[in-house]
């Protein structure tokens, strides 16, 4: 019966184990650059698009692939791309960088095709991916690069792409494919060496009493034309057009009638150049006035700081632009220069830019190609607007200095005070996804993942369902957006300010929000503004726990606190210990008491401090009474009463003995870089211990805590003979419980840093083993 | 057959062509197309203006142009295309759209649209930009059929097309209009940079595959000093990728950079006489050359003679493209013989290394090569002068007579010089002055079929003139001083003639040329006649005055 119970106990901590990380991965031996993803809700999957390969996950787990549909580049298109000066392993393969539904049942896929764009239809049936085989041509649709920026979106089966028309990439191209094809003119005030990052469409039609048409709005960067700067200074741009535009009749042949270009204002309180926009997040809403674009921007390439910001843009403030502004104006200048100015001469009616709406069509303008001349030939010398658009609250939500942002996606949170909050997910370029959001202007950041080993960019993002996939050049994770289940306590639970989360008083948990009833509303405590944790109730008094000192031998005392924000300290008989010095060692999850003494006798205690709106929250999380050891009489009792933990600490130093050199090496290394940190006052980020390191880390802590409890469980002396055969049991089920751990690990780690956005620093968990005293 | 004849135009003639199967002339005057016969009489005429016109208004004029005035119609561009027998008309009403007419009756339209929109945008609203045209043909991709197509060449005009250089259609195919640019290229069509160079085009002609156009511009920097270029295009180049530029130099100092010529006014292609060639192109006799006359930016007025031939140009145009190809840069990164013109991306072209014999196979450009290119001013082809004179010259045409060159040089004040181009004394012999004087001589100068006549047009004047004068000189000294190619003594019937009309003029000492000594074998003849009293004379005598 006993050993029953104790085998239920390790199959409940492998649970635990896997559900830690809640990271789910995906990625296949060869295939490379997971850059393209298509979510089909419809079918359950996730179409992902990556180097000469197309697969179906299964939106669910995606470490599940339902079917997969290679598509590679011929031996003869290959050689021609090398023979035109590319490089063969690098650009000569065919990248998959357009994925699009075009109805229920096909899909429209484009790829690089080594420097040679090409287009396919591939649909999903009985389980299988298949290509058509109709290899269109697919230039102004997808890059020739695979490394060049693009942006397309599929509107009504129309295809919108902004890409670069030649092999050069020297012929920029917003193009709608479609009965009428329509492309942008090749003049560098319409474009100007752009970097397309986005574009989506907005609904303007609906609700619409002046009777307006959707428009596409595009999002890139440009080399300024407005600016006289020695250098080209870039600029970030929001352009827009009429999905309902035919092209002029006369003037502006299938060209767009209705471009119209502004600059994108993010600006830093301290003077700087122009961000530059690097991705783009559309949050639609049903009343389509009420949509917000998140955009990400990084300080120039030439700057030598390296920052990045997040802005956010009502549709209607950039739609009012182009609605109401002025337009700029070239003028000569001299002989051979031109300088972009206001213009403040009268406008033609139509208004320059307008869609057809209700007035047009009453004067007699059905479509584009009505249009008056000196309205087309306006539009077409005059595309940029004179005013730039500003962000939401006039400044940027997201500041951060260190690895550049890359994508980002938001959630909108209905929180427990009823109010939508929008959750940022932001990846980096170094393999991070943060999770942030804005209170009433200050940007709280709850956590850091890493979801990459190598330090390789986000390269795409997607959300759908409360999880959040991420794909980059090696690979794909699935993680959901929330882990509430992380935060043991209500103050932990509270203090994360996560709007996900909320703790629930009966269930004496912290809960993903929203709650399935109304009635578990009331019983759920979140405080997401103001961190105000004192509503959290009154919790028992931790329970100290007694450590055996003996005297020359390493102890190490454990406390982790599970709220990354936290910071912990440690207290020997009420006085605070100091960092990290020779007698102790400080860590994220213990503290090291190195060679002890009488002297180090005592009491500890482990506090956790969390800061929020400027109030000061603490936590003891555990509380050891060091104690030296005693007279022979004493001993023998001790040894009676302690015999179980004894036992096991002696098996878990055999069974961790032969790897101990290599430990005591990384611990050295951690010491000494613990030392340098306070020599310097500077954090510095140490990489993740290795591997095999970190299994036996996770594999090293389940007895531990077993052990933990087993004082607890017993109720009385056990016959020795009993005891040596529950030994046994656990040295059986150790190798099992580790294989476990590795077959699902996914190497997720979680680090805490600092509130206000501060640059992500922190020390990564890493494992060591040091002795353990011993009888 | 000799008699002078001539046509005027009630208005400024633009261009002169000539039908080289029929040898008709056409006229693009003001308002107006002429077709006039070998002899310069009307056979038919048609007019083009004045009409309702606001070159800010997109045609068909309507009510809605408010600003609508009766505007001339000056003929921008005027080409003969003898393969179907249509004349293509541009003029600078309607944006500058063009029409067909029939080639046999120009009062006969083929076509005309002024509905088709900025597509068909031509030729220039500005009387001061120039267009020069060729035709041409465009193989197309889909159905592999030749398309007939005009290339054109146009300067910035700010009303009309915004492209340099254009392929235009010239038969209806598929859903494309009659004059509708074929080729959508950023390479010479990106209109925001195009203006600052200002292009001046003077001369277009096709050779061996290519395409050249032949004009000055600045160098789109702050020096506004204009330079001469002669454009390269491979025919039924869909993409212009093989466009490249490369500089001519005028200069009488061909060591350094000094570009003392540096505008071309007019070009004449043709192949040389054996004298004149057998000096600058010695290795191929039957090489073209490319004459141009060139004036100085200099208030004195001097102009210019000079010559390139075409294996040189071609020469100078391969090496600097195989440079930039082969990935030959200097220390910088930057191209060693190019730069890349009308391109705002500032990127470093012609880095990538590639093998000879790879960039042979690529003579007319590729998408992954480098687009557009110019050579640099170190990389100009420069020549000396031939030919300097006080006059300035707008026109030249060039003949053969007896394996030597001939030069006639129209000026600016409607005089045409005659000039010799003898690689060891070239000098202009003669000149043929103009009656009334009324504006400079268009650059168009033709022969006729027989290459016995010029056709010189000033202002509104067009005339028939011959090539020589040689009956006004009476005795073999005068004769031959001039050291005219077209005028020798004919010794069997004593007069001044051309090699062609002395009977049996092949012969030894039948027809005398050359130098004065030449004139001497007759001498004993005289002194056997027994004539006491004569002696001979010693001056130049003066031609007639009023000669024409």
């Amino acid at each position: 019966m006993r050993h029953a119970d104790r085998k239920q106990f390790y199959e409940r901590h492998l649970l635990k184990c896997v559900s830690d990380n809640h990271a789910i991965t995906f990625k296949e031996q060869g295939i490379w650059n997971y850059s393209t993803m298509l979510i089909r809700e419809d079918l359950g999957l996730l179409v992902l698009g990556a180097r000469e390969a197309v697969f179906a996950l299964d939106i669910n787990d995606i470490s599940v692939s339902r079917s997969k549909v290679l598509w590679k580049v011929t031996e003869e298109k290959q050689k021609e791309c090398t023979s035109k000066g590319k490089h063969p392993d690098i650009d000569c393969h065919n990248y998959i960088r357009m994925l699009h539904q075009m109805n229920d049942s096909v899909m429209y896929i484009c790829g690089t095709n080594a420097f040679s764009p090409t287009c396919d239809y591939i649909t999903y049936d009985n389980g299988q991916l298949q290509l058509e085989g109709k290899q269109e041509d697919g230039r102004g649709k997808c890059p020739f690069d695979p490394f060049q920026r693009s942006s397309s979106v599929m509107v009504d089966q129309d295809l919108y792409s902004a890409t670069s028309l030649n092999f050069l990439g020297s012929e920029p191209v917003i193009l709608r494919t479609s009965p009428i094809t329509l492309r942008t003119l090749l003049k560098s005030s319409w474009l100007n060496e752009p970097n397309f990052i986005y574009m989506d469409a907005v609904p303007e039609s609906e609700d619409s009493p002046e009777g307006d048409d959707d428009k596409i709005y595009m999002f890139f960067s440009e080399n300024a034309i407005e600016y006289d700067f020695y250098n080209k200074l870039v600029v970030s741009r929001v352009a827009r057009v009429c999905k309902g535009d035919m092209g002029g009749l006369r003037t502006l042949q299938r060209k767009w009638t209705s471009f119209l270009k502004a600059r994108l204002d993010c600006s830093v309180p301290e003077p700087s150049l122009p961000y530059v926009i690097q991705d783009v997040f559309h949050v639609r809403h049903q009343k389509w006035r009420k949509s917000v674009f998140y955009a990400i921007f990084t300080s120039q390439s030439s700057s030598t700081d390296q920052s990045s910001a997040v802005c956010a843009y009502n549709v209607t403030d950039i739609s009012n632009v182009f609605s109401r502004g002025k337009f700029k104006t070239e003028v000569a200048v001299e002989m051979s220069d031109v300088k972009w100015v206001t213009y403040s001469g009268d406008l033609p009616v139509p208004r320059p830019g307008d869609c057809i709406n209700n007035a047009a069509r009453t004067s007699g303008i059905k479509s584009s190609m009505n249009i008056p001349d000196k309205t087309l030939q306006f539009i077409r010398d005059r595309p940029l607007m004179d005013d730039a658009v500003h962000p939401i609250t006039g400044k940027p939500l997201l500041l951060k200095r260190g690895p550049l942002l890359t994508r980002l996606v938001v959630d909108m949170v209905t929180a427990a005070d009823g109010q939508s909050y929008p959750m940022m997910f932001v990846g980096t370029a170094n393999g991070y996804v943060q999770k942030a959001v804005n209170y009433d202007g200050e940007m709280h950041i709850i956590e850091e993942v890493k979801l990459f080993e190598s330090e390789e960019a986000i390269d795409v993002l997607r959300l759908h369902q409360n999880q959040l996939y991420a794909g980059s050049a090696s690979g794909v994770v699935q993680m959901p957006v929330s882990n509430c289940s992380r935060y043991s306590s209500c103050l932990d639970c509270v203090l994360a300010r996560d709007p996900y989360c909320a703790w629930d008083v009966p269930a004496q948990r912290c809960s993903r929000f929203p709650a399935s009833t109304e009635h578990a509303k009331s019983n759920l405590i979140q405080s997401l503004k103001d961190g105000d944790a004192t509503q959290c109730p009154i919790t028992a008094p931790i329970e100290p726990k007694v450590r055996t000192l003996v005297l020359g031998n390493n102890i190490r005392l454990l406390c982790r606190p599970d709220s990354n924000l936290a910071q912990v300290n440690w207290n020997l008989a009420g006085k605070p210990l100091p960092f990290s010095n020779r007698k102790y060692t400080i860590y994220n999850d213990a503290i090291l008491i190195s060679n002890a003494s009488s002297a180090d006798a005592g009491r500890y205690t482990c506090v956790s401090v969390e800061q929020a709106k400027g109030k000061h929250y603490t936590k003891t999380l555990a509380i050891y009474d060091l104690h030296e050891e005693v007279a022979v009489v004493v001993t023998d009792k001790i040894k009676t009463t302690l015999g179980i933990p004894n036992e096991i600490y002696t098996t878990s130093s055999g069974l961790i003995k032969p790897e101990e050199p290599p430990s005591f090496s990384k611990n050295q290394a951690s010491d000494s870089k613990w030392i340098a940190m306070q020599v310097a006052l500077a954090m510095l980020s140490i990489m993740m211990a290795c591997l095999l390191i970190w299994n036996l880390y996770m594999g090293h802590i389940s007895p531990f805590m077993c052990c933990g409890r087993q004082p607890i469980k017993s109720h009385g002396n056990l016959p020795r003979m009993e005891y040596k055969s529950a030994g046994n049991d656990v040295m059986d089920s150790k190798p099992q419980m580790v294989n476990l751990c590795v077959t699902t690990n996914s190497n997720l780690e979680v680090t805490g840093f600092h509130r206000n956005g501060d640059p992500s620093t922190g020390i990564h968990l890493f494992k060591y083993i040091t002795d353990e005293s011993e009888i | 057959d000799d008699a002078q004849k001539q046509f005027s135009s009630p208005t400024i003639i633009n261009n002169v062509v000539q039908d080289p199967q029929t040898g008709r002339i056409y006229l693009g005057a003001v308002n107006g197309i002429f077709q006039l016969n070998h002899n310069l009489q009307e056979e038919s005429r048609a007019d083009t203006g004045p009409k309702k016109d606001n070159p800010q208004c997109t045609p068909p004029i309507t009510a809605k142009c408010t600003d609508a005035k009766e505007m001339d119609n000056f003929n921008k561009l005027l080409l003969v295309n003898s393969a179907n027998g249509t004349l293509i008309v541009c003029g600078s009403l309607f944006r500058g759209i063009c029409s067909l007419v029939n080639l046999n009756s120009v009062n006969k339209p083929v076509y005309y649209s002024d509905t088709k929109g900025e597509k068909t945008w031509v030729a220039s609203t500005e009387e001061s930009v120039t267009v020069v045209g060729v035709i041409s043909y465009f193989k197309d991709t889909t159905t592999n059929a030749n398309l007939s197509v005009f290339l054109v060449g146009k300067g910035y005009g700010s009303s009309d097309s915004s492209k340099l250089i254009s392929t235009r259609l010239l038969q209806e195919h598929g859903e494309m209009d009659v004059f509708e640019n074929m080729v959508e290229a950023s390479t010479v069509q990106t209109s925001s940079f195009v203006h600052r160079y200002l292009h001046d085009f003077r001369y277009t002609f096709k050779d061996n595959g290519y395409i050249y156009f032949l004009f000055s511009r600045s160098p789109g920097t702050s020096d506004s000093r204009r330079i001469t270029f002669i454009a390269r295009l491979c025919e039924n180049d869909h993409h212009y990728y093989s466009y490249t530029e490369l500089q001519l130099n005028c200069t009488v100092n061909t060591e350094q950079q000094e570009n003392t010529f540096n505008k071309v006014q007019a070009a004449y292609l043709a192949k040389p006489g054996k004298v004149l060639a057998q000096n600058i192109v010695p290795s191929n006799l039957n090489d073209k050359v490319l004459f141009g006359v060139f004036s100085a930016d200099e208030a004195d007025g001097r102009s210019a003679l000079c010559m390139y031939p075409l294996s040189s140009i071609n020469a100078r145009f391969e090496e600097v493209i195989e440079s930039c190809y082969t990935g030959e840069v200097l220390e910088d990164d930057k191209p060693k013989t190019v730069y890349s013109p009308y391109n705002s991306k500032n990127e470093a072209i012609c880095r990538t290394k590639r093998d000879k014999n790879m960039v042979k196979a690529y003579i007319c450009g590729a998408e992954f090569l480098p687009s557009p290119l110019a050579s640099k001013p170190e990389y100009a082809l420069a020549v000396k002068p031939i030919y300097t004179g006080n006059d300035m010259l707008t026109a030249v045409a060039v003949a053969v007579e007896n394996e030597h060159t001939v030069a006639f040089l129209g000026t600016s004040g409607a005089d045409v010089l005659k000039v010799h181009l003898d690689p060891n004394h070239t000098d202009f012999y003669n000149r043929i002055p103009e009656e009334h004087t009324e504006g400079a001589v268009n650059k168009n100068l033709l022969f006729d079929t027989g290459l016995d006549h010029l056709y010189i047009t000033t202002g509104r004047k067009i005339s028939k003139v011959p090539v020589q004068v040689c009956g006004q000189k009476n005795d073999c000294r005068s004769c031959l001083v001039q050291r005219d190619p077209y005028c020798g003594w004919c010794v069997r019937e004593g007069r001044c003639t051309r090699k062609k009309n002395c009977h049996k003029g092949e012969g030894e000492n039948v027809w005398l040329w050359g130098p004065d000594q030449a004139c001497k074998i007759l001498e004993p003849i005289k002194i056997q006649a027994c004539i006491p009293d004569q002696t001979p004379s010693n001056g130049t005598t003066t031609p007639p005055s009023g000669g024409l």
